[in-house]
Order: C-alpha cells, then structure tokens, then sequence
C-alpha cells in the first residue's frame, strides 16, 4: 500500500494530493495533521484551504514541494534574516505579476509558510528599492493625496532618519 | 563605488551632467554661450564645495564670455531641474509653502488620522489627478516604452497586504536601503501610517543604530574589570538591551532616536574648512593691501561599529575622497593611485589615511584616538559634540570641543613623556554627515 497522502483542496474544490513532508511545509496544515492524527497518518487526510485560489494553491505547494528536502533555519537573529538576500530560484518562482505575487504572500501567511512570506516581502522591496516617490506611485498606481503642507510636515519630522 | 553621497552628489550630477541637459533651446544658443554656462556651472560646484578662490576664477571666466550668463543659466537649466525634481517627487514638490501652517501640524496626530486611510488609484475625472496623468504619460514616454498607460486601472493588489506585511516589509527596506524605506513612506497617507506611523519601524531602527555604538560608560567599565572575570553585560553602565532604556523617552522609541544621540557609520562625516592667510608683500610694492590667499581642505571621518575609525585630513575633493575612504583601504592612500602596489613612492601626506578609535558617550561626546597620526611621538585627541543640523536633520553634526596631542615615550629617559600640546579650533568648522550609499557597517 502506498503511503497516505494529504489532500489540499482549494477553495475552487480542486483537489491536490501531496506528501505529508510537503504539506508540513505550512505550519498551519502540519499541526492540523498533528493535532487530528496523533498517531501518525494512516489514510489520506482532507486539508480545505477556503480562501486560497486552485491556481495559487499549486503555485505555493510547487514550492513546499520544491523546499521539501530545505532546512530553514530557525534563527533568531531577526535582521540577519531580513537583510539575507533571496536565494536564486525562490526569485525566479516568484517572478510574477502583481497579482499573483500579493495572492501567493496571502496564501502563505494563511497557511504559516515563513521561508515563502519573507521572500515575498523581500520582492516587494525589490520593486520598491532606488524609485522615486513619483515612480513609487506609478507602480502602485497610487495617487499622491497629502497637501502640500501636510507633506513638507511629514518630511519634515521623518527624512532625518534614513541617515544612520 | 556604485552610490554617490546624497548631499553632495545631488549638487555634483546636476552640475556636471551635459548630456541630459540638452534641452530644444539649446540649439539657439551658440557655442560661446554654451561654454559660458558649463564654466558657471563650474563655478556653482566649487562654491558648494566652500572652494571661493576657484568658485571666482570659474565665475569671471563665465561672466567674460557672457556678461549675461547668470540670466542665460536661469534661463536654460533650472526649469529643467526644477522639472526633474518634479518627476521623481511629485505634485507637492517646489510649491509655495504657508511656513505658519506647517509649524502648527502636530505630525505625530496627523499619522494617527491617516490610520484607516485607503490608497487611491488616479482618477482621469478628477482634474487635479490629471496632472499627475500627463506627467506620468510624459514620464513614460521616455523612460520605458513598453510600460503603455491605461486610462482606469485599481491601485495595485500589493497595496492591499495587510499591514503587518507591509510593516515586514518596511523593515526589510529600513536594514537594507533606508532612503527607500523613507521614500515609499512619503508616497501617499496609508503609507506614511505604514511607514512612520508604527513603533515597529521605529524600533527596529533604534536597534540598528543603539546596538552599534561604543559607549565611552561601557569601555571604561570592561577597562576596569579585574582581569581573568566573566564579563556581565548585564551589569553595563549603559545596558545593551534597548528595552531598558526606553523608559527614560517616554517609552517612546521615535522619542529616543529623536533625542538620543548617536554615531551613523552609512556615510561618512565632513568638515570643509575655508579660511583666509594674508601674504607678505612684495619689496618696494605700494599696494595698500596684503595678498590674501584662501586655503580650502577638508576633513573627512567614518566610523566603523568596531570601535574603529578612519581619518583623513586633505585638500582633495569629496568624490575623490570617498571611494578610498575604508578601513579595508590598507595602503592608506585616498587618491585611488594605488595601481602600482610594487610602487615603493611614499604616499603624499594629503593623501593619507590614518586609522584611530573611537567612543561615544550617552550625552554625545565623541572622543577619537589616534595613535599612528602624521607626527611619529603623538597621541592625537579630538573631542567632538554630536548637534543636530538646523534643527531637522537630527544628529547630522559633529561639532569641535577639543584638539590636542599627548607626546609619546620616545625614548628610555624621555622626561617629556606624557605632555599636552593644545591645537587651536580657530579654522575649525563643524562636520557634517553625508549618506553613501555603498558605505556597509564594515566595508
């Protein structure tokens, strides 16, 4: 007999089978596993994932697949963390667009998958690093909504602090 | 080096920078006039620079090509920077400011108020995003074909991450690149709530800069541990967990960092001294005046989280300066002519590096040593008081207390040994930081 398996189901009801080791990757789904089978798993076991997209949730499980065998470390050295640069093929998996980007980080903060959420925030700091405010907006499609005033105050009070 | 300094390269590129400043005027005016802007520009850097004698020479070169040309360079080169500056900061940018109305804004409420904001995409309708339309349309055009512009589209998904994310987010700019993390900060309300309005950030910078220093309390505490015992950090004047001192600002980390000073390692410290040395005469001259000389050098510091510093004292320029100024730099020379390491020439003294150490103490005494400096039987001494710059750019500022010397032992019966030679601060001038983007904690 093959081994169980663990069954995410999207919230679309598509059906991914995975090994226990690549569901694990997600903290939420391996305490689930844990806590509802305490003797180890013994058939397949249903995981639905509600507010995760069948097109996302293959993407953000063709990562736990892909870091199955990955051993993250637990450091807590935070800033090193934050500072560390994002290995090559988590860059390439998450050359996205947008959507698709934001969607994935969602799923991983949902789903307690850490390694993938800080890669993802440091993407978006890529995108965000070297641009002016002005280039800032077009690629967030944001308007500027300070007044003048408001503006030069809050200049004012925080600019000071990007020289350290 | 990739970066420039922020406070000094802005001024730099934009003087010096021909080929993107060729505008469709600049074919109606003819070659002489072209020269005559390029020496005046010239002239603007030197000034900036502190260097008169030279900003003078480069002034009357200018003037005699064209006795017009300040006219001519307002004329052809500061709507285009003025549009520049535009482009990357926005509508808000070089408008007429009421001075009342922002002295009376209470930034810290402001924020507060900004807590439930939303982002907003622009609106074709709405007439005073239209400016922001064409200037994007413009932006646009020549910067990124493949970037088309449409007409109606939602802000970006991304801006829609909880905030907590975006906080993560932040800090990882905040580590890596703090101009960014500023910049993004200022691109509308919901992201200045994001980006100054949380004591997350600001205690992940209190912890960057505070975790790095070297507390003058400290080092006289581990100088007088008995030797051979355990050191017990937690028994440090000044202790190395932040949290406990958080109390004494009001519990409030942007409080601290605002009134707490501290030593910034990413850039380096300047001080341009300028000053005026009257000549003699010559013999059997009836000039009523002396000649006057002005003497421009600059002092440069930066200084390294390991207690260590590097010093340079020389009449060469910033950008000429500040590639070469690290303690990796060994040949200890800063003009960069350092091709030839077989070469045995003796570095120029205005081209040496020295490296010494350093200590603050948690009033905003900095004290520097140096022990090898340019005379052999010195111990040099600077003592410096960290100020803020014109009230805004907060700890930016080094100002002199005291220069002196203590002679070392030169030899077995040196009765000299120990005496203080006191310098004059008379030419001294503050320093000032300037950011470089390629300066690390270590590099």
């Amino acid at each position: 007999m093959s081994n169980p398996k663990v069954i995410v189901i999207s919230s679309d009801d598509e059906k991914f089978p995975v090994d226990p080791k690549v569901a694990e990757k997600s903290l939420l789904m391996k305490n689930m596993i844990n806590d509802l089978n305490p003797d180890g798993l013994q058939e397949d076991f249903e995981i639905p994932t509600p507010n995760v997209r069948a097109n996302v949730l293959a993407k953000v499980l063709e990562w736990c697949e892909h870091h199955k065998n990955t051993i993250f470390p637990d450091d807590d050295d935070e800033d090193a963390k934050k500072s560390a640069p994002v290995e090559e093929w988590d860059k390439n998996f998450l050359k996205v667009d947008q959507e698709m980007l934001y969607e994935i980080m969602l799923a991983a903060n949902y789903l307690n998958i850490r390694p993938l959420l800080d890669a993802g925030c440091k993407m978006v700091a890529e995108m965000i690093k070297g641009k002016s405010p002005e280039e800032l907006r077009r690629i967030f499609n944001i308007v500027n909504d300070f007044s003048p005033e408001e503006e030069a105050a809050i200049r004012r009070e925080n600019e000071w602090a990007e020289d350290r | 080096m990739s970066g420039g300094t922020s406070i000094l390269g802005s001024h730099i590129s934009s003087s010096t920078d021909h080929a993107s400043t060729s505008t469709d005027n600049d074919s109606t005016i003819s070659e002489n006039d072209h020269e005559a802007i390029a020496f005046f520009e010239k002239a603007i850097e030197k000034e900036s620079h502190g260097s008169m004698s030279d900003a003078v020479e480069y002034y009357r070169k200018a003037f005699r090509l064209n006795d017009r040309v300040d006219v001519l360079y307002r004329q052809m080169k500061v709507p285009h920077a003025a549009n520049k500056l535009k482009q990357e900061g926005g509508k808000n940018t070089l408008k007429k400011l009421d001075e009342d109305v922002i002295r009376k804004i209470n930034v810290d409420d402001l924020l507060e108020s900004f807590r439930n904001e939303e982002a907003h995409a622009p609106d074709p309708n709405n007439p005073e995003h239209h400016d922001d339309l064409l200037t994007i349309k413009f932006a646009n055009l020549g910067v990124d074909n493949e970037e088309k512009f449409a007409d109606v589209k939602p802000v970006s998904p991304l801006t829609h991450l909880p905030n907590d994310i975006w906080i993560h987010i932040l800090e990882v700019l905040l580590i890596s690149s703090p101009e960014s993390w500023f910049k993004f900060s200022i691109t509308c309300k919901k992201h200045a709530y994001l980006g100054f309005g949380s004591s997350d950030i600001w205690r992940q910078l209190a912890y960057l800069v505070y975790a790095n220093q070297v507390y003058e309390e400290n080092k006289l505490f581990l100088d007088n541990m008995p030797l051979g015992q355990n050191i017990d950090y937690d028994a440090l004047p000044i202790p190395r967990d932040q949290l406990k001192i958080l109390p004494q600002f009001k519990d409030s980390w942007k409080y601290m960092l605002n009134h707490r000073p501290f030593v910034k390692f990413l850039g380096c410290y300047i001080s341009v001294v300028n000053y005026y040395s009257e000549g003699g005469k010559a013999e059997f001259s009836n000039s009523m005046a002396n000649p006057v000389r002005t003497i421009t050098y600059y002092r440069y510091i930066r200084f390294y989280p390991d207690g260590t510093c590097v010093k340079v004292l020389s009449s060469l320029e910033p950008n000429r300066v500040i590639p070469h100024l690290s303690k990796e730099n060994s040949s200890g020379n800063i003009s960069g002519a350092v091709a030839d390491p077989s070469s045995q020439a003796p570095v120029k003294e205005d081209h040496r590096m020295y490296r010494g150490t350093w200590t603050v103490s948690s009033n905003g005494e900095v004290s520097i040593e140096i022990k090898n400096g340019s005379v052999p039987y010195y111990n040099f001494h600077y003592n410096f008081q960290i100020k803020s710059l014109g009230g805004v750019f907060k700890h930016n500022k080094l100002a002199w207390s005291r220069s002196y010397a203590i002679r070392k032992k030169t030899s077995e019966d040196d009765d000299r040994e120990g005496e203080e030679t006191e310098f004059s601060l008379r030419n001294e001038k503050p320093f000032k930081f300037s950011r470089v983007r390629s300066y690390k904690l270590d590099n």
